[in-house]
C-alpha cells in the first residue's frame, strides 16, 4: 500500500511549477530597489512575529489534537475535520517555526548550533521544544506506518512528548528576546487557556464512560449508514 | 495463460485449420482463405448488412450502422480538412471467462487483419490499431503486421474488466487512463486523436473478413435464416468452439463434455444464469436466448458444476465485479459493495432476495458505462435459478455445500491487500466508517464491519488516509492469501 501511480502523485504537476516560478519571481524582484524594500519588510516582520504566530498555530494544534477525540458533543464529520485542522495548523506552525530561527540565524542574533543544541537561558529552552517538536513532526507523519507496525503504541509515547514542547515553548516565549508586550502575554494566556480547557475536555471523555445506543434494530440501520456517506467531492473538502 | 483447446460443431470458419496449424501464418492464412478482397463502401455495407453482422464484444450493435456512420462523419468533414478515420481492433475481453479474442489473435491474426483491412480500405484509410491484453496475441499480432508490411499500430491494454468498453480502449490508445469515458460518446464521432474512429471487436472482424470473401449467400450457408453464420463460444473458460447460430446450447456442452450441472451463465459476468430446465431448452442465437431469458452477450459460457454453493460462487464473482469498478461514479463505487453486502446476508440467512434487488437497482442505467447494469443482471438472474438453493440459505443459514471457486477469475498476484481491525485497539470511533464508505459500515455501536474484499486499486488513497486517521491505530492493511480459502457457505 506504499505504492503511488502515476495518477495520484505525491504532490500534483502543477505544484512544482508553481513553487518555482514563485521562487524565481521572488529573487527577481528582490533585485529591483521597491522589491529589495518590501523583502526586508518581510525579514523584520518574520523576526518580530514569527515565532508569537509560530506559537499561536502550534497551540492550535494542541487544542484541536485534544479535541479530536470528543464524541460527546462533535459527529464524526466533526472529528475527522478537527483532524484535518490538527494536521494543518501543526504544518503551519512548523513551518514559522523555522523561518522563526532562520530568520534570527541569518540575521545574526543567534548561532547555528543555537537551533538545535540546548545552551543555558531562555534561547536554549527553544530549543529542546524545537527538537521534542521534530520528533512529534516526523513520528506525526508516519503514523500510518505505526498502525501496521507491531506496537502501534509506540507512535503514542513519541506524540505526547508535544505535551512537553509546549509549556517549555510558551516560557521560550515569554522569556526569550526583549520584554514580550501586552497583547502577546494576553494571546499566550489565551492559548494556555484553551489548551487547559481541552485537556479538561479529553479528560472527561477519557474518563466518563462512553453511551452506547441502544435499542436500535438488529439490522443496521439504513438512516445512519446512509448519513454517514459523503460523495468524494464532499470528503475532500471536508479535509481542507 | 491458460492452455484453451479448440473445437467445432459443424464446419470451422474462423477456426479453419486450427486443426493442423498452432498458428496460421501469412501463407498458410492465404491458402486457407484465399486473397484479400477490396469491396467497395456501398458494397460492404450490402454485405453486412445482408448477413445482418453485429459486434461480437457483448452488446451486439449492427455492424452495418456502425461503418456507415463512420463513413458519414469522415465525408461531412472532408469538406474543410480531410478527417480520415480510423480502424480499431478491440482485443480486450476483460472478461476472465472468455478467451475466444485472445486465440483468434493469437493463432489466426492475418483474418482479423483481413477484416480490418476490407473495413480501412472502404472507409478509405490506412490507419488501423490494434489494442489488445495478452502477451501471446500481442506477439502474434506483431509478427503478422511485420509479414505483411502494413501500417498499423499495436497498444497493449491492462487485464482490467472496464478496460474492454470501446470509450475506454480510444482513451487507452489516445495515451490516457483506460477507464470509460464520463460522458457516453461514439466513437464513430470523437475517436483516436478526435477522428471518426470505428471500433469493434476482434472476432467481429474476423466475420468481416469471412464475409466479404465468402459473399452474403455462402455466408448464409450455415446460421439461421434471421442469424446467418457462425459464433465463437467459450465454454468453462477453456474450450473455444465455433458454433453455427441455432445450434442448440445442450449440444455445445455435450460437444465439451460438460454437464448444465446447477446452472449455466451465458453472455459472462454481465450476462444472466439459465437453471438446468431453461439451459436444456436454449438455443444459441439472439432470438433463441431471449426466448429463455438469456443473452449471447460475447459468447461466454460457464456451467456451474455441482457440488459448490451456488449462492457462494455468486458473491465471489459480485465481489470482484465491484471491485473492478473504475471507481467513477458514486452508485457503481458505493452500489456494488452494497450488493455484495446484500448477497452476505442473504447466504447466512439473516437477509433476503429483496436486500439483493434493492441494492442491485441502485447502480441500474447510472454510470458511465454499463457495469452497474450488467452486475445488476448477472445477480438478479442468479437469484431466479438458484431459488431452490437460496431458500436452504434462508431456512439454515448454509445450503452444506463449500465454496470451491469454480468460475473463472484471474489469478491472485498475492498483492492482494484487505482491511484488517485490531479488535482490542478500536474503540468504535467510527471514522473509518465516514472516510471507506464502501468498504466499512459501522454497526449499531459503532464498531466497523468490514466487507469481505480486496481493496481495488483506486480506493488505496482512501483506505491510506483511513489507516492514518483511525485515532486508535487500530485499522490496518494485510496482504497475502487469506487463511481459508474454501468457506463453508
Amino acid at each position: 500500500m506504499e505504492t503511488r501511480n502515476s495518477d495520484r502523485p505525491l504532490l500534483p504537476p502543477w505544484a512544482l511549477r508553481v513553487m518555482a516560478f514563485g521562487a524565481l519571481a521572488v529573487l527577481v524582484g528582490a533585485a529591483t530597489p521597491p522589491g529589495a524594500a518590501a523583502a526586508a519588510e518581510v525579514q523584520r516582520f518574520l523576526a518580530f512575529y514569527a515565532g508569537v504566530f509560530s506559537l499561536i498555530a502550534m497551540s492550535a494544534a494542541v487544542v484541536s489534537g485534544l479535541i479530536a477525540t470528543e464524541r460527546m458533543i462533535l459527529r464524526i464529520g466533526h472529528r475527522v475535520l478537527a483532524q484535518a485542522v490538527h494536521r494543518a495548523s501543526a504544518l503551519v506552525g512548523f513551518t514559522f517555526l523555522v523561518s522563526h530561527f532562520l530568520v534570527k540565524v541569518l540575521g545574526g542574533q543567534a548561532a547555528p548550533a543555537q537551533i538545535v543544541v540546548p545552551y543555558a537561558g531562555p534561547v536554549g529552552l527553544g530549543a529542546i521544544a524545537f527538537d521534542l517538536f521534530l520528533i512529534v513532526v516526523i513520528t506525526g507523519l508516519l503514523r500510518p506506518r505505526f498502525a501496521s507496525a507491531a506496537r502501534p503504541w509506540m507512535w503514542r509515547m513519541f506524540h505526547v512528548t508535544a505535551y512537553v514542547a509546549w509549556p517549555v515553548a510558551i516560557t521560550h516565549g515569554l522569556t526569550a528576546g526583549r520584554p514580550a508586550a501586552n497583547w502577546v502575554v494576553l494571546s499566550y494566556l489565551l492559548c494556555v487557556l484553551g489548551v487547559a480547557m481541552a485537556a479538561f475536555t479529553r479528560l472527561l471523555v477519557t474518563v466518563k464512560p462512553r453511551s452506547v445506543p441502544r435499542g436500535a434494530p438488529d439490522t443496521m440501520p439504513a438512516a445512519t449508514v446512509a448519513g454517514q456517506r459523503t460523495t468524494s467531492g464532499q470528503r475532500q473538502e471536508a479535509l481542507r | 495463460m491458460r492452455t484453451v483447446t479448440v473445437t467445432g460443431v459443424g464446419g470451422p470458419r474462423l477456426t479453419l485449420g486450427f486443426d493442423r496449424f498452432d498458428r496460421l501464418d501469412l501463407d498458410r492464412h492465404r491458402a486457407m482463405h484465399g486473397g484479400l478482397p477490396a469491396p467497395s463502401l456501398g458494397e460492404l455495407v450490402r454485405m453486412v448488412e445482408a448477413a445482418d453482422l453485429r459486434g461480437r464484444g457483448g452488446a451486439g450493435f449492427p455492424f452495418a450502422r456502425k461503418l456507415s456512420a463512420v463513413a458519414r462523419r469522415s465525408a461531412r468533414s472532408a469538406d474543410g480538412r480531410a478527417e480520415r478515420p480510423v480502424v480499431v481492433v478491440n482485443g480486450a475481453e476483460g472478461e476472465p471467462g472468455s478467451a475466444k479474442d485472445k486465440v483468434l489473435l493469437a493463432r489466426a491474426p492475418h483474418l482479423v487483419l483481413d477484416g480490418a483491412s476490407v473495413a480501412a480500405s472502404a472507409l478509405g484509410t490506412d490507419e488501423i490499431v490494434l489494442a489488445v491484453e495478452s502477451g501471446a496475441a500481442a506477439r502474434s499480432v506483431r509478427a503478422a503486421v511485420a509479414e505483411r508490411r502494413m501500417p498499423a499500430r499495436v497498444v497493449r491494454l491492462p487485464e482490467r474488466f472496464v478496460a474492454g468498453q470501446s470509450g475506454a480502449v480510444v482513451r487507452a490508445i489516445n495515451g490516457r487512463t483506460p477507464v470509460p469515458p464520463g460522458r457516453r460518446e461514439r466513437a464513430a464521432g470523437i475517436g483516436v486523436d478526435g477522428r471518426p474512429t470505428l471500433v469493434s471487436n476482434a472476432e467481429t472482424y474476423a466475420q468481416l473478413a469471412v464475409l466479404a470473401s465468402l459473399g452474403p449467400d455462402l455466408y448464409a450457408t450455415a446460421g439461421t435464416p434471421d442469424e446467418p453464420g457462425t459464433t465463437l463460444l467459450t465454454v468453462g473458460g477453456t474450450t473455444v468452439v465455433e458454433v453455427p447460430f441455432g445450434t442448440r446450447l445442450a449440444e455445445v456442452l455435450d460437444h465439451c463434455e460438460a454437464a448444465a450441472g446447477q446452472g449455466v451463465l451465458v453472455g459472462g459476468y454481465h450476462g444472466r444464469w439459465l437453471d438446468p430446465a431453461a439451459a436444456s431448452r436454449a438455443v444459441l442465437s439472439r432470438a433463441g436466448m431471449e426466448a429463455v431469458g438469456g443473452t449471447l452477450g460475447a459468447g461466454i459460457v460457464l456451467p456451474l458444476t455441482p457440488g459448490t454453493c451456488a449462492l457462494g460462487e455468486v458473491r465471489r464473482i459480485a465481489a470482484y465485479l465491484a471491485g473492478q469498478s473504475a471507481g467513477q461514479c458514486g452508485p457503481c463505487r458505493l452500489g456494488l459493495p452494497d450488493v455484495v453486502r446484500a448477497l452476505d446476508d442473504l447466504a447466512d440467512g439473516s437477509g433476503g432476495p429483496d436486500a439483493v434487488r434493492r441494492a442491485a437497482g441502485v447502480g441500474r442505467g447510472r454510470g458511465a458505462c454499463f457495469h452497474p447494469d450488467g452486475t445488476a443482471r448477472f445477480v438478479l438472474s442468479a437469484l431466479e435459478a438458484f431459488a431452490d438453493e437460496i431458500g436452504a440459505h434462508r431456512r439454515g443459514g448454509s445450503c452444506g455445500m463449500p465454496v470451491y471457486g469454480v468460475l473463472p477469475l484471474p489469478v491472485p498476484s498475492g498483492e492482494e491487500a484487505r482491511l484488517a481491525v485490531d479488535w482490542t485497539r478500536c474503540d468504535g470511533h467510527g471514522l473509518c466508517g465516514h472516510l471507506l464508505p464502501e468498504l466499512v459500515r459501522l454497526d449499531r455501536y459503532g464498531y466497523p464491519v468490514l466487507l469481505d474484499f480486496d481493496i481495488p486499486p483506486w480506493m488505496e488513497h482512501d483506505v491510506q488516509r483511513a489507516v492514518g486517521m483511525c485515532p486508535a491505530l487500530a485499522l490496518r492493511v494485510t496482504t497475502g492469501v487469506r487463511e481459508t480459502a474454501v468457506r463453508r457457505s
